[in-house]
């Protein structure tokens, strides 16, 4: 199997089975331009992602590399957040700084999968708490007044049990 | 985790006047690595931003937190001598001690709010606001795997996140996801008036609104009286 | 209380310094691919502009966006947080993945099996950024003629003709594109005629049932 040379911001090169690198919609379209046989020797930098990250990234292409590409409908699918696989569940429980960071290294790599899973997990980081609690979750700072607190609490009040 | 954070170290930046009798003016930055250099600039710059030099004296204090060292400066400016002369004072201490610094803790509550010293304490503590520091697309994709009650949570915990979840882009897509069929005039009409204002509009009001919204697109004169006619033969909407 | 911007200048200028640094990278990368095209290393010159490419998304981290739109299934709203580039900065990205991206469809079309949906997709990421792109209009006619779609073919040839009339190969592609249409043209003749033959037939048919009455 022919591998491909992919280089972190912070310098570090992996070298990387093709199969597990075209997980990434960016790295494929290259490859299929490249006509795939090509064996280019020299690394590919990706000044986005750093070395932690990517070996982050490729640990998670690796293990899903014989995934079925996603289904094409995206519209009027439900958004669910609770279809996470296992692996996807226990390799995403990282810190904050890792789990953010993954989510924009498969953006900027155009990894659909990891990117929805990654999101999900901090939807599902959100779901179900109180305003005050989201904020201890992220740590937000409040930067409302009383007054438009107050404003904002009644815009969404719809949702309050009554 | 460098690129989430900013480059020169600086997590956290706010100035203000404490409240009487002291006036001074305050400045608090929470910082991850050294990066003295910038501070030297910002504090020349920072004196002459103040905006009360009409009072006899000012004191200028700079507090700075790093990963190591916390680095407190103060600066006193009297207007009737040459205060460019006076040079600020400077203190250092660990980072986890502002945890225990009640005095500074005491400091920043009474002059940012309570809001503010949570927030710095929890920055302290490594706990780093991410979420808001993600680029805006990515949040609103992050808010469109939320359900309708955890978007109104979400709303209210700050103006960023409240832009976010009201974004054209994130409720274009709740409508589309509750509402089995969706209407190029529907399309059309959320062009006009908003998907988020659409999504609470109740089916009666709706259906009114795009006929309105079609008779002005068919009409020559924009629909005018079409929409007089229309709302007086509907006196209850 | 006045507070200041999370990103402060310093930290601008820095995230600029780092910002510019792959921007000249990036242009390095497309002067060598340029050369490689040059020499008619095509594959090589395709490896080189991909990696440009790489080094300029998401520089401003606002790239996303384009991502997203398509997610989301279009339409505006997403607005742009204060951009970290300079102008000068913002338009020479521009300039970059404008040029990329036409050599990139270049490149493609010397392909022995082209990839004429790519070249298409690559040319409307440049007409995207200038819609006036003449090489973008020709490449993606041509792209279009070899997928069938004469007419939106013709559009975009013609297009690129505006600025050069007598450009031959633009004229060699119209020519190709009329051609084709005319012979479409002609095999649907042929089969409405053999239809209406059939029609008439059966009316015939028809009318002699009715006499039989």
């Amino acid at each position: 199997m022919p591998n491909i040379k992919l280089q972190s911001s912070d310098g570090e090169v992996f070298d990387v089975d093709v199969d597990v690198a075209k997980q990434s919609i960016t790295i494929k379209t290259m490859l299929e331009d490249l006509g795939m046989d090509e064996d280019d020797d020299e690394a590919i930098p990706l000044p986005n992602v750093n070395s932690a990250i990517l070996g982050k990234v490729l640990e998670w292409c690796q293990f899903h590399k014989d995934d079925p590409p996603p289904p094409e409908d995206e519209e009027n699918r439900e958004k669910r957040t609770d279809d996470l696989c296992g692996f996807d569940i226990d390799f995403l429980k990282v810190d904050q700084g890792t789990l953010f960071e993954l989510i924009l290294a498969a953006n900027y790599l155009d990894i659909k999968g990891l990117l929805d899973a990654s999101c999900k997990t901090v939807a599902n980081m959100i779901k179900g708490k109180t305003p005050e609690e989201i904020r201890k979750t992220f740590n937000i700072k409040n930067d409302f007044t009383p007054a438009e607190e107050e404003q904002v609490r009644k815009e969404n009040s719809w949702c309050e049990e009554k | 985790m460098a690129s989430l954070l900013p480059s020169n170290g600086v997590l956290f930046d706010i100035q203000g006047q404490a409240p009487s009798p002291s006036k001074d003016f305050v400045q608090f930055i929470i910082t991850l690595k050294e990066t003295q250099s910038v501070y030297l600039d910002q504090l020349t710059s920072a004196v002459w931003r103040i905006p009360y030099l009409g009072w006899t004296t000012k004191s200028l204090r700079i507090t700075m937190l790093h990963n190591d060292q916390t680095i407190w400066r103060s600066w006193r400016i009297t207007l009737r001598n040459d205060y460019k002369r006076l040079l600020p004072s400077e203190q250092k201490e660990p980072v986890e001690d502002f945890a225990h610094d009640e005095r500074l803790q005491f400091d920043v509550g009474k002059t940012f709010g309570d809001n503010i010293l949570e927030y710095a304490r929890r920055l302290c503590k490594g706990q780093i606001d991410y979420l808001v520091r993600m680029p805006k697309p990515l949040q609103i994709y992050i808010a469109s795997f939320l359900d309708l009650e955890d978007v109104a949570m979400l709303s209210q915990t700050c103006k960023a996140m409240y832009e976010i979840c009201s974004a054209e882009a994130l409720w274009e897509q709740i409508f589309h996801h509750h509402c089995d069929t969706v209407t190029d005039e529907m399309t059309s009409l959320a062009l006009d008036m908003g998907w988020k204002q659409m999504f609470f509009t109740n089916k009666l009001q709706l259906q009114v609104k795009l006929r309105r919204h079609q008779q002005k697109r068919t009409s020559p004169d924009g629909g005018s009286t079409f929409i007089t006619e229309e709302v007086a033969s509907n006196p209850e909407l | 209380m006045a507070e200041a911007a999370p990103l402060d200048d310093g930290d601008l200028s820095k995230k600029q310094a780092i910002a510019l640094k792959r921007i000249d990278q990036g242009e390095i990368y497309k002067q060598e691919g340029n050369m490689c095209y040059r020499e008619k290393n095509y594959k090589k010159a395709i490896g080189k502009y991909h990696r440009a490419l790489l080094q300029v998304k998401d520089v401003d981290r606002q790239d996303g966006q384009q991502m997203l739109k398509g997610m989301m299934g279009g339409v505006s709203g997403v607005e742009d947080r204060s951009c970290q580039l300079t102008a000068t900065m913002a338009e020479r990205v521009k300039e970059l993945e404008m040029s990329c991206y036409n050599n990139l469809a270049a490149c493609l079309l010397h392909d022995t099996n082209p990839n004429y949906e790519r070249v298409k997709e690559y040319c409307q990421n440049v007409l995207k950024l200038d819609e006036q792109n003449r090489k973008a209009w020709y490449r993606q006619g041509v792209a279009l003629y070899h997928l069938k779609d004469y007419e939106e073919a013709q559009d975009c040839l013609n297009r690129a003709r505006k600025k050069v009339p007598k450009d031959p190969d633009i004229l060699r592609y119209l020519n190709l594109c009329k051609e084709a249409l005319s012979k479409q043209l002609q095999a649907e003749k042929h089969r409405y005629q053999g239809m209406f033959q059939k029609m008439a037939e059966g009316e015939e048919e028809v009318i002699e049932m009715d006499d039989d009455k």
